[in-house]
């Protein structure tokens, strides 16, 4: 069972996200609150497993949702967070992986009506990884075309850049891409080779080198 | 107010264009000389009889003007003038010519220098161009007295023993003269404004009235009060800019010297050298603080012009901003919206004659409604970029590199967060510059650099395209320049043709 609080100011994004939840059998949302004081205090009250927060909400209508990540990444180091934004913008996911990507997920709003994606990122949360929506990688990966780094990439090479980028495990790129984990592995290794970056065995920080490499801040 | 008015490009080509049909140039040529010749014997009217160089030397003033006006090639009409003007009864050939040598290369120098010294627009326009017109004329009557000076001692017409002092009186009777006849003519010579009133025709008539009684009564006086002339001087450049200035020094000085040299007023005194040297100083000091005064006036009417026409362009520009987002909402999401709906009618007529076909129609609209959301997105991005304000400048560079149609590198980014004003005006510079590039240069890549070093913001947006920008009225560039100017910064834009544009902005941050 993974035990969800919502932070959401909007009363219609509220209901949405109550009703899709709802319909999942092993998450259940233990409470939903409207502003940063009130999420604060229900979440240190609660301890639930993930936060699932929109990214601005009152007081500054901002980026609280990002903030409140970073300060749960020291006051509750085993509370997950998906943050929700409306912004289609890089900057923001690494914002809320600056301490570690790990538990954490930067997901579209639109995704609200999108149960099967909402439900991925709560889980992929809950065990521990991290999530960025595929729509912003997308965007990433066709905005570095003509990269020298990824033109040396084979289009399969660059099809499972992206889904490293996203967050994905090698076992889901091996489900995803009906191929053998073997084969991802050495395809992973083939791509870090080719963008001269750092090989890591481990998941969380390779997306955060993934999404640095792409959004050029490396260049 | 009368500034002058001078239509840059259209000047400068008039004045580096050579003379191309002979019978004009020999017909410029001659009139110079002409005008030479009468302003070398009017001079003469206005001096001291005996060997003394004049008081104010009014043929170099002529000179410089008609160069600086017309064109440096017509300076053989000074030579010729100032042969025919030499006084060859009382003076030895080889002097005379040496003088004449002096005085046709004081009248190039300061031509000139002045050229190169003010590169736009009239001199008398601003401070810094009258700074301009005093230091190119104090340059060329430097070289006058010295090269007439040391020919009159070669020629035995002066002793060395007097050299110190022909050589005083000569430099500031040419400067003085000078001084008098070039802003004259600059002043005078653009087109006169029209539509004066009769209140205007009034004032001036007091004014003139003003500073011939005056000058006349100072210039005249026992006791010294050649000062009493300053408050119609001051009145004339503040009410009727540079061309009353120039005017009413003028009068001034034709005053003063007359009544001198008729061993009147205050200036006379019963050394000539003396009564010489004072009224110099007098009608050069008086010529520049008025010329300045007058500067400092046009000075402040153009930035007050400037600044009228600029707040009006930023009221109009938000005006035509709100114009296209409320058409960006109707021909874009409302549409989309209207569309979706009558979809969605649809599919509940056909769920019921067909459940097979009511899910497509259904999926359909789910994508149309998916391109609603993404519209919308990217018009709240376009109204003010959140990531801006939440992330800082070099995220929100970064968010428009990713929007561009041609491909931007981020050579420089600033590392830490700076003051939210400039933070906004540069992304605002930065975007509308790649806009501008995405629109005309055809370029393949724009190189963007934004760095922030000792309180100023630099961004420097350079393109590979076809380049020939100009900042015509109502251009993106020149919106571009007001958001600069506007926070107290500067742009430069450097775009020759085929040589792609650049455009460098520094704003305080």
């Amino acid at each position: 069972m993974i035990r969800v609080v919502l932070g959401e100011d909007s009363f219609l994004a509220r209901e949405g996200i109550t009703r899709v939840l709802d319909s999942i059998d092993d998450i259940d949302l233990v409470a939903a609150c409207g502003d940063l004081d009130e999420l604060r205090s229900t979440v240190d009250e609660v301890k639930p497993d993930v936060v699932l927060t929109d990214i601005r909400m009152p007081p500054t209508n901002t980026d609280e949702g990002i903030r409140f990540a970073g300060e749960l990444r020291h006051s509750l180091p085993e509370v997950g967070v998906v943050v929700l934004s409306q912004h289609a913008e890089p900057g923001y996911a690494m914002s809320l992986f600056e301490d570690g990507s790990s538990q954490r997920a930067y997901l579209l709003k639109e995704r609200i009506k999108d149960k099967d994606e909402l439900e991925r990122a709560l889980r992929e949360v809950a065990d521990g990884r991290s999530l960025v929506d595929p729509r912003i990688v997308d965007k990433l990966v066709s905005a570095r075309l003509g990269d020298p780094g990824i033109e040396k990439l084979t289009p399969r090479e660059r099809e499972i850049l992206a889904l490293i980028a996203e967050g994905r495990s090698n076992a889901s790129i091996a489900e995803l891409l009906e191929i053998t984990k073997r084969a991802v592995e050495r395809h992973i290794n083939g791509i870090f080779l080719k963008l001269e970056l750092p090989e890591d065995g481990d998941v969380n920080r390779r997306v955060k080198a993934t999404l640095v490499y792409l959004t050029g801040d490396g260049a | 107010m009368s500034e002058v008015v001078y239509r840059e490009s259209a000047d400068r080509a008039w004045a580096q264009r050579l003379p191309h049909a002979p019978a004009r140039y020999a017909a410029g040529v001659l009139a110079l000389a002409g005008l030479y010749y009468a302003g070398a014997k009017t001079g003469y009217l206005l001096e001291f009889s005996g060997p003394v160089a004049a008081i104010v030397w009014l043929p170099v003033g002529v000179g410089i003007a008609f160069l600086y006006l017309g064109g440096i090639a017509y300076w053989p009409g000074v030579l010729i003038g100032d042969l025919l003007a030499n006084n060859y009864m009382v003076l030895p050939l080889g002097s005379a010519l040496g003088q004449t040598c002096g005085n046709v290369l004081e009248v190039l120098i300061s031509t000139m220098l002045l050229r190169r010294l003010v590169r736009h627009g009239s001199p008398l326009g601003s401070v810094r161009g009258v700074g301009a017109i005093a230091v190119s004329i104090a340059a060329g009557a430097a070289v006058s007295a010295t090269v007439g000076a040391t020919s009159l001692l070669s020629g035995g017409v002066i002793d060395f023993g007097a050299l110190p002092t022909v050589w005083r009186t000569w430099w500031l009777g040419d400067a003085s003269g000078a001084l008098l006849v070039v802003p004259l003519a600059l002043a005078w010579y653009a087109p006169l404004p029209k539509g004066w009133t009769r209140a205007r025709w009034l004032e001036a008539g007091a004014l003139l009235l003003g500073v011939v009684g005056l000058a006349d009564f100072a210039s005249r006086s026992t006791t010294p009060i050649a000062y009493v002339v300053f408050p119609v001087l001051i009145w004339a450049a503040l009410r009727f800019g540079q061309r009353g200035a120039t005017l009413a020094v003028a009068v001034t000085a034709i005053f003063t010297v007359w009544n001198v040299t008729h061993y009147v007023g205050p200036f006379h005194v019963n050394s000539i050298t003396r009564s010489v040297l004072t009224t110099q100083l007098f009608i050069a000091v008086a010529a520049l603080t008025t010329l300045s005064l007058a500067a400092a006036v046009t000075e402040r009417e153009r930035f007050a012009m400037r600044l009228g026409a600029s707040r009006l362009r930023l009221i109009s520009a938000s005006d035509n901003a709100r114009r296209r987002i409320e058409h960006d909402l109707h021909d874009g999401a409302q549409l989309r919206l209207t569309w979706l709906a009558q979809r969605l009618h649809d599919s509940a007529g056909t769920a019921h004659r067909e459940p097979d076909r009511a899910s497509e129609l259904l999926k359909e609209a789910e994508g149309e409604l998916q391109l609603a959301i993404d519209e919308l997105r990217e018009l709240a991005h376009g109204i003010h970029p959140a990531v801006l304000v939440d992330l800082g400048l070099a995220e929100a560079l970064k968010s428009l590199a990713l929007r561009s149609s041609i491909p931007v590198k981020l050579v420089e980014l600033p590392s830490s967060r700076l003051d939210s004003g400039a933070e906004t005006v540069g992304y605002y510079v930065v975007a509308e510059a790649i806009a501008n590039a995405q629109k005309y240069s055809g370029a393949s890549l724009i190189q963007v650099r934004a760095a922030a070093a000792r309180g100023m913001l630099r961004l420097e947006i350079a393109d590979d395209g076809v380049g020939g920008a100009v900042e015509h009225s109502g251009s993106g560039l020149e919106g571009l320049r007001d958001r600069a100017e506007a926070s107290g910064g500067i742009m430069e834009l450097v775009s020759p043709p085929g040589g792609g544009t650049r455009v460098e902005v520094a704003i305080p941050a």
